[in-house]
């Protein structure tokens, strides 16, 4: 049986080969041969991920395996920076002192991140083929996207937090060059600089984050950190090691360590107040769009959040629960008035990740990572619809052009819908689409964490992120009901509508993802990871308390004793706490189920006829203005301009003045005085030097006419004369040496 | 003498040297036989490297007190100046052809006297 | 010391060499010099390139041949086939010397190379390879580039800077002179 480890590793390094293939023979290679080159390699790791999670249970089963699927993860690893025995004193107890290791680090987790990657990279790569067809840079797409796969599998497969970094930039790099794909338009290659300065801007964050790490730990492996610092979910300043040697990380640095990492995540997953990018980056083309800024590379941030967690302070942890609050609400307002289809889908990204964070900062690891899974499925699926939308309404993305579309192009109307079904959260008790679970999951969790906290304001965090569920519902109605339903507004568009089975595959496929992803274990193999961790860390040191912050769920029919077993176990008395769970189930059912209702009701009711409603209602000048405010983003974009590029000017104007006033007037003054010396000296220079230098002239003169005859010009002439010498004085210097 | 430089294992410093002499000469004559630039900065190139087999063989037999790698380093340091050479001795070679439209080293004679 | 492959002791394969390089430079050399063709010059000079980087391999300078193969083989003399390409029409027009300036010149250097081998061949060096242990050239030139000649190092550096924007310079110069003369 191969070891999962070496199947992660094949399905990893596929893409990365198609890369170099399409990179070298990518034009000979041409339309559409390089699109299925590609696809192959993709679908390959997908295999691969497939097998390896079979391996994986299997392992879990096998008694005569150490590893597997809730036993322990797989870690190899290498040294591969040597930074410096002598950095660490004697009996100082680092796993691997003063080594930056390489590693692979294999746990549920990543297995499941696997799958759902290469499922989704799969399906935008079939799609692909036939959505950028008639591209004429087709194969250069393909190789992009090949190395995005490589690169987001890297991520995932690295088991230090500076391989995490390394694919994280590539990912970046990658997003970068597919945003500005159509690199002819301006908005595009302003959208696609306007990603990466984002993300370096977070990036400087995670490299502060990863040097305050690496300074106290020496080592950037996970399992080297849960194992030293997994204590530091309960705050407190951490102690490592003993006796002379020890090292105390204070609860401030690890806080800011933990922010810092935090800020990398803030660019990546464009929270709040970076997330200005992902909306932009829609000027990519729209399978990139459903791939790296819908499924996999923005969740990257929460996949980074959920490594950390057990070794996140609270203070940081409600830091990242805030501005996962502010995303998603604000996200989640602007989706409202977009009109362009792409905009709103972009801005329902930004608020489900909003909603991954808030889980991550409240402690529901689980709800957070699961979402991010459910999401990936959802989210790909809407965005590839979006796309046969475009395609086959000629690249033409404003949602007033479109209406009535469901006739035309009936599959794509049908999975989107299933899509927006998914993320308005449609089920019921045991009955329901994937997002339905994992939404509701991140609100118990929010409602429990409300419990255990206190204080009245800890509700904020379960009652909004409610709130936004009802409005999530209804925007993306919206954008369904504008869509597809009514009658057509561009007669012209609809006519000419069309849909390929090519495109329509995968959004099947995605929708089948979309309704069962709530059933096909994701949440037990994030217990799993859990409990994999657990047991591997503990197994050479004390025992591991990372992830009892966390909560844990029971699953879809499972009994409740085995649920909720953690929150401080040792605190929370059993009862206490499984009351406290079935308030916070309670809270959700009543409250939250029956958004997806009153969200998309209303939504249809509302937009069942195009824009006749909302136009009236926008004759209130307050709706108005407030629509106003919405449609242009919050003013994000200004304010941002205003305050950095604005600021830049400030400074370079400030400085300006001070170079015109200042620095200009000390040289005009010492220029004037300089002239008035210039005019004294030029009068003794006319008759007293001048003399003499006429003379000195006319003396030059004579002699250079001597000399003259000897100057060919000639160099080789020089050179033989010069040669000639050298070897004359040699011969001298040997005749002397003999006699 | 000969024979006794030519018996096996006896090869030293002296071998070394008497090849970069003979290498130097043969630039030296490249460079007063030849009139096409290119072909004068392929003698120097020549010369250079006749004097980097000097600087490498004294190093690897040092006289007392020298630094292990000194001669090692000096040839470093000679082969990065020659690719600088080389690199500005093309570029005025190019400049020089485009107002000449030849490379003869004799039509440079404007300094002339 | 006897190699295992073969009866021939080590000292002897390493004199095989020495000669095998040795007139691989000078005959490349003499070849340089006996060339017409501009073409021929450069590939002779590749040659004796080569012939020197075996010379430092076996004088205990594996780096120094592996500098001498990258910066000279595959760097300068590249810039020369360029300098030889961009100059074209004359690729293959003779410049012929004069007779003088062949009998000159070929004296001169015979003359030359007589005085250097016999002042080499009559001088006293020492003539005692450094031990085995010492010669670990890569260990003390990273030491000796970082540590005692870090200067000249960082100003070599600075003048390979100079001579980049120099050479830019004055390739720039003569397009834009030949733009505007057309």
């Amino acid at each position: 049986m191969p070891s999962p480890a070496l199947l992660l590793l094949i399905a990893t390094l596929l893409p990365l080969a198609s890369f170099v293939v399409l990179l070298l023979w990518g034009k000979r290679i041409g339309n559409p041969y390089a699109g299925h080159i590609g696809t192959l390699a993709v679908a390959g790791s997908f295999v691969c991920s497939v097998l390896a999670m079979i391996f994986w249970l299997y392992a879990g089963a096998d008694n005569s395996l150490s590893w597997g699927a809730n036993k322990a993860p797989i870690e190899i690893s290498f040294p591969w920076i040597p930074t410096g025995d002598a950095l660490w004193p004697a009996g100082h107890a680092p796993a691997k002192p003063g080594y930056m290791d390489l590693s692979i680090y294999v746990d549920s987790l990543t297995v499941v991140m696997f799958v759902m990657i290469t499922i989704v990279a799969t399906s935008v790569h079939v799609f692909s083929i036939k959505y950028m067809h008639e591209d004429a840079r087709f194969p250069r797409f393909f190789t992009y996207l090949g190395l995005f796969c490589f690169s987001m599998l890297g991520l995932v497969l690295g088991g230090t937090i500076l391989q995490l970094f390394v694919f994280w930039e590539l990912v970046g790099l990658c997003s970068y060059l597919l945003i500005g794909f159509w690199y002819e338009k301006k908005s595009a290659s302003n959208a696609a600089i306007k990603a990466f300065i984002a993300n370096r801007v977070g990036d400087l964050g995670f490299l502060v984050g990863f040097g305050i790490l690496f300074y106290h730990l020496g080592n950037a492996s996970l399992p080297a950190l849960y194992g030293m610092l997994g204590s530091a979910g309960s705050g407190g300043d951490i102690t490592i090691g003993s006796g002379a040697s020890a090292v105390v990380f204070s609860s401030t640095a690890l806080t800011l360590m933990g922010l810092g990492l935090f800020c990398g995540a803030v660019g990546k997953s464009a929270q709040f107040p970076l997330h200005v990018w992902l909306p932009d980056a829609m000027e990519g083309p729209t399978p990139v769009s459903a791939l790296i800024h819908a499924a996999t590379m923005v969740a990257a941030g929460v996949y980074l959040v959920g490594r950390i967690f057990p070794i996140l302070t609270p203070e940081a942890k409600l830091v990242i629960a805030t501005i996962g609050l502010i995303t998603l609400t604000m996200a989640a307002l602007i989706a409202i008035t977009q009109s362009d289809i792409k905009k709103v889908l972009a801005y329902s990204t930004v608020s489900q990740l909003g909603y991954m964070m808030l889980a991550m900062g409240v402690g529901s690891w689980m709800g957070g990572l699961f979402h991010l899974i459910t999401h990936a499925f959802f989210k790909a699926l809407l965005f590839l619809g979006s796309g046969s939308v475009i395609h086959a309404a000629h690249h033409e993305q404003e949602l007033p052009q479109y209406g009535g579309l469901a006739h035309r192009i009936p599959w794509t109307a049908g999975t989107f819908l299933v899509g927006v079904l998914a993320i308005a959260g449609l089920g019921f008790g045991p009955l329901g689409f994937s997002g339905f679970f994992s939404k509701d999951t991140i609100l118990v969790d929010a409602a429990q964490f409300a419990q255990l906290s206190g204080g009245k304001i800890y509700w904020i965090y379960f009652i909004v992120p409610v709130i936004v569920a009802y409005i999530t519902a209804f925007y993306m109605m919206r954008c369904w009901t504008l869509t597809f339903a009514g009658k057509p507004r561009n007669r012209h568009l609809y006519d000419h509508a069309h849909e390929d089975p090519v495109m329509f595959i995968p959004l099947v496929v995605l929708a089948i993802l979309a309704v069962g992803g709530g059933y096909i274990g994701v949440q037990s193999m994030l217990r799993n990871s859990i409990q994999e961790t657990r047991a591997y860390v503990s197994s050479d040191r004390q025992a591991f308390v990372g992830f009892d912050t966390a909560f844990q769920h029971r699953l879809p029919g499972e009994p409740s004793e085995m649920a909720a077993e953690s929150v401080d176990a040792g605190l929370v008395e059993e009862e206490h706490h499984d009351a406290i769970y079935e308030k916070a189930h309670h809270l959700v059912v009543m409250y939250v189920t029956p958004a997806f209702l009153v969200g998309i009701g209303l939504a249809f009711v509302i937009y069942r006829k195009g824009y006749r409603y909302t136009d009236a209602m926008l004759r209130f000048a307050p709706l108005k203005a407030l629509h106003t405010f919405l449609y242009r983003k919050m003013y994000i974009d200004e304010l941002h301009n205003a305050l950095f590029v604005g600021g830049a000017h400030v400074v370079a104007r400030l400085c300006g003045m001070v170079d015109k006033y200042v620095v200009d007037g000390l040289v005009n003054v010492v220029a004037y005085a300089a002239r008035v010396v210039a005019w004294i000296s030029g009068i003794h220079d006319k008759y007293v030097i001048d003399g003499a230098v006429v003379g000195s002239g006319k003396l030059a003169w004579l002699i250079g006419g001597i000399g003259r005859g000897a100057q060919t010009g000639r160099v080789r002439g020089y050179v033989t004369l010069m040669i000639l010498v050298f070897a004359a004085g040699l011969v001298v210097a040997m005749a002397c040496y003999l006699a | 003498m000969m024979t006794q430089m030519l018996a096996a294992g006896s090869i030293g410093l002296m071998h070394y040297l008497v090849v970069a002499a003979i290498m130097f000469c043969c630039g030296v004559a490249t460079i007063l036989l030849k009139r096409n630039a290119i072909g004068i900065l392929i003698g120097i190139e020549l010369i250079l490297n006749a004097a980097n087999v000097n600087l490498v063989a004294f190093n690897r037999y040092p006289a007392p007190g020298a630094g292990a790698v000194d001669g090692q380093i000096f040839a470093i340091f000679v082969i990065v100046l020659a690719a600088a050479e080389a690199a500005v001795a093309l570029a005025i070679l190019l400049n020089f052809y485009n107002n000449f439209a030849t490379v003869d080293v004799e039509r440079a004679d404007n300094l002339k006297g | 010391m006897i190699h295992p492959l073969c009866n021939i002791s080590a000292e002897c394969v390493c004199d095989a060499l020495f000669y095998l390089f040795a007139a691989m430079a000078i005959g490349a050399s003499l070849s340089v010099v006996a060339a017409k063709n501009i073409v021929r010059m450069a590939v002779s000079l590749l040659v004796a390139l080569l012939g020197v980087a075996g010379l430092y391999l076996s004088l205990n300078a594996e780096f120094l041949s592996a500098v001498q193969l990258v910066v000279y083989a595959g760097g300068t003399l590249v810039l020369i086939i360029f300098g030889v390409m961009l100059t074209n029409n004359s690729t293959y027009q003779l410049y012929k010397p004069r007779r003088i300036e062949v009998v000159v010149g070929t004296g001169l250097a015979i003359m030359l190379a007589v005085v250097l081998v016999s002042a080499i061949t009559r001088s006293d060096f020492q003539d005692r390879p450094i031990g085995a242990d010492e010669a670990n050239p890569v260990f003390h030139l990273g030491r000796a580039l970082l540590g005692d000649f870090l200067i000249p190092f960082e100003l070599i550096s600075v003048l390979l800077l100079a001579v980049m924007i120099g050479a830019a310079y004055l390739a720039k110069a003569r397009k834009r002179e030949s733009e505007g003369g057309k």
